[in-house]
């Protein structure tokens, strides 16, 4: 089992190994049924350079770091509805070159505030978000546009996925009969041991995207070393139809410390439990 | 009509219409900056309702088999179905070269490769020859490209009045900006001209560092009925053009190590890939399905090449087998017609999008375009349509396809082929080693012939060994 379909251990060259970039968290408390704030890395892997080895051509991925994410939730014990509903704040900072080499070009800033089930998949309830996406730099290649912000509003009404703007307008409407759930409540049903396996499962990608009727099937635990020491790594693929597989790792103390697929790694650079007064 | 490359030049000598318009232009430009060196022109004749909307949604590497609606069971397309079921499906279109570059500098120019200059990948675009965001900026069109576009040598904001993002690899982790950079844009477009947007998704073109990881065993044991078994032609007529045998033998060396799991694991994800961009492409027909532009916009859909996929013990493109030449198209136009058809008389050529367009839009195409607007298929008119399609590839590479065989040369390869498509549709015998066929072969030669004497070639040096 590779921890993700692109790792390889004896042939990638140390900088494109996504372990290489894991933080041993060891020895730092933290309380994943508390109210907390995590904050991931995202390296993006991008084509491929070559090295010849006794005259066979080995590909190595390309890797970058190409933005952030960073995931807020506060748990109100107080709350009178909190044991059936949980909510999630989302900032989602991806940055794009057009090719390895080149500079960054485009950048886009996901935010949102997500509403959602305390049950075993995160399933979404409402959210709202906005989304900008800017040039970030006149470059030698072509000039980039900005494009203005977008927000909308959504909310799963029956077995309706509906997008409306704000003036209540909807913009995007989708079928489906089985539960949603999306990246961000993913990561947190799976740090709160909530998580458990299944084949009908749809994930709503940017709060937009619909991949529909995938797997949540359990990862072997593996050991693996670093120079930032040993981890070992317990977890769960989204997997199936629509989509290529998403990796979830987690480690002992039951932190997502790596998502794996779609090209890119989010690394967990920083974790911590939020003080509520 | 006044044609100008500066909008700023057309504010000169303004009427009280294109006053207006030039005032939509400057409020506009709070959220738009237009490029200035993007050709750029006020058409009197052009207006939204009148001139119809353009959308050329593309993708990268979609195979003509690689859709539900097209009868694969092993993946589900579920969103290019519907646009499907209210469009005229192209079934036998073809890419003018079964490669990036040299397929987007066609559909841009409407020129064959060897007239245009981009014979492969990343050779620079002959200057002189316009391109259809040109054509259509200057001819009155807002012009906005998102998205790949892979043309070397025209940069983009020489082309497209707007360029809010372009991306090449990777799709997987791109295409979701591209779908909802076009919300954005439509949102807030200049609804006092019609618009040509060029759309260009990435997935699923990065099948090609699946390779990398179908090697390994599938990991997950749960999925493995999902695995596609050996294609039909896996076992293939390895009577090649000695031009496209290196080509395959180097694929075949590739794959010796692989066993039927790794090439169900490659083509496994390769659908999966087909389904996200599937996932992108429902989007943006929901933005543009609740958009007023919907009922007047025609919308082309399709693909740059397709991809092997283990059909013919191959993996990829550049070569004219089916899998790789073949394209799905689709054309739109909800304003004209709802519900669709699938043509499976008329071939068709990347190279005819871009009169297509020009069709639609009212405006003459530029000289020596070498497709035929669609627009008059779509109508359903009695017109001459081509009696044979070429294509090229890898530079020396020629096709020539007629209502039922497809024949192929390579310059300095001896090897021909030839395929009947009606009786053997995988191409899996060679036809043009047997004797009965080759007076077919000796009038595909002549046509190929003909059909070269007729382009405006500029890469003879390059063609002939």
């Amino acid at each position: 089992m590779h921890i993700s379909f692109d790792y390889d251990e004896n042939k990638q060259m140390p900088q494109c190994n996504w372990p290489q970039y894991f933080k041993n968290f060891d020895g730092e408390d933290f309380e994943a049924n508390s109210s907390f704030e995590l904050n991931y890395q995202i390296y993006a892997q991008r084509n491929y350079k070559y090295f010849t080895e006794n005259g066979k051509r080995f590909p190595i991925p390309q890797v970058k770091p190409e933005g952030s994410l960073k995931l807020r939730s506060i748990k109100d014990s107080n709350s009178s509805n909190s044991k059936s509903h949980l909510s999630l704040s989302v900032e989602h900072i991806r940055e794009w070159a057009i090719w390895t080499e080149s500079p960054k070009s485009s950048k886009q800033i996901i935010n949102a505030d997500i509403n959602f089930a305390d049950d075993a998949y995160g399933t979404l309830k409402s959210w709202n978000y906005k989304y900008k996406t800017s040039p970030i730099l006149p470059k030698r290649f072509y000039k980039f546009d900005s494009l203005p912000l977008v927000q909308r509003n959504g909310k799963i009404d029956g077995d309706s996925i509906i997008i409306s703007d704000l003036k209540g307008k909807t913009t995007v409407k989708y079928q489906s009969d089985f539960p949603t759930t999306t990246l961000y409540t993913l990561i947190e049903r799976i740090q709160s041991n909530k998580l458990s396996s299944t084949d009908s499962i749809n994930l709503l990608d940017d709060l937009t995207m619909m991949r529909a009727r995938l797997n949540i099937i359990p990862l072997k635990e593996r050991i693996i070393h670093t120079k930032n020491g040993q981890f070992k790594l317990g977890g769960f693929a989204l997997a199936g139809l629509s989509s290529l597989p998403l990796y979830f790792w987690k480690d002992a103390a039951s932190r997502v410390i790596a998502i794996l697929g779609h090209n890119v790694a989010y690394i967990l650079n920083d974790s911590g439990n939020l003080q509520i007064r | 009509m006044s044609l100008n490359n500066n909008p700023k030049k057309s504010f000169n000598s303004l009427n009280r219409r294109n006053f207006l318009k030039a005032g939509s232009m400057l409020s506009l430009a709070t959220f738009f900056k237009e490029s200035l060196s993007a050709p750029y022109g006020i058409n009197d004749f052009l207006s939204p309702g009148k001139n119809p909307n353009l959308i050329f949604l593309n993708l990268d590497q979609l195979s003509h088999m690689a859709l539900s609606c097209h009868g694969n069971k092993f993946v589900n397309t579920p969103n290019i179905d519907r646009l499907a079921k209210r469009s005229i499906d192209f079934s036998k279109s073809y890419t003018p070269d079964p490669i990036c570059c040299p397929a987007r500098a066609s559909w841009a120019t409407g020129r064959f490769p060897s007239e245009h200059n981009v014979v492969k990948n990343n050779r620079q675009l002959r200057k002189d020859l316009p391109d259809y965001g040109q054509w259509l900026g200057k001819n009155g069109y807002q012009t906005v490209h998102i998205g790949k576009w892979h043309v070397p040598g025209r940069s983009l904001d020489d082309s497209f009045q707007l360029v809010p993002h372009s991306s090449h690899p990777q799709g997987e982790y791109g295409d979701n900006l591209i779908a909802l950079s076009f919300e954005a844009f439509l949102n807030n477009r200049d609804k006092s001209r019609p618009f040509f947007a060029q759309i260009g998704l990435m997935n699923p073109h990065d099948c090609g560092n699946a390779a990398r990881k179908a090697k390994h065993d599938f990991p997950f044991e749960e999925l493995k009925h999902q695995l596609p078994p050996f294609p039909q032609n896996f076992d293939y007529d390895k009577r090649e053009p000695e031009l496209l045998k290196r080509m395959h033998n180097g694929l075949l060396k590739l794959t010796e190590d692989w066993n039927e799991e790794n090439w169900g694991h490659q083509a496994w994800m390769y659908y999966r890939m087909v389904e996200m961009v599937d996932s992108n492409i429902g989007y943006i027909l929901n933005i543009l399905e609740t958009s007023k532009d919907y009922e007047d916009t025609v919308l082309i859909f399709t693909s740059d090449h397709g991809d092997a996929n283990g059909h013919h013990r191959m993996l990829f493109k550049d070569n004219f087998y089916d899998t790789s030449s073949k394209v799905p198209t689709l054309i739109s136009y909800p304003k004209a017609f709802k519900n669709g058809t699938i043509d499976n008389r008329h071939l068709v050529s990347g190279l005819d999008f871009f009169p297509t367009f020009c069709d639609y839009a009212g405006i003459e195409p530029p000289k020596k375009l070498k497709g035929k607007s669609l627009k008059p298929i779509v109508e359903k008119k009695n017109i001459n349509w081509r009696k044979y399609l070429h294509a090229q590839s890898k530079i020396q590479g020629r096709m020539v396809i007629d209502d039922r065989y497809k024949y192929i040369r390579y310059y300095g390869s001896p090897t021909r082929q030839l395929f009947d498509l009606l009786e053997d549709p995988y191409e899996t015998h060679n036809l043009a080693f047997e004797a009965t066929y080759s007076a077919h072969c000796k009038r595909f030669e002549k046509e190929i012939n003909r059909h070269e004497s007729t382009l405006d070639n500029v890469v003879s040096d390059l063609i002939k060994i």
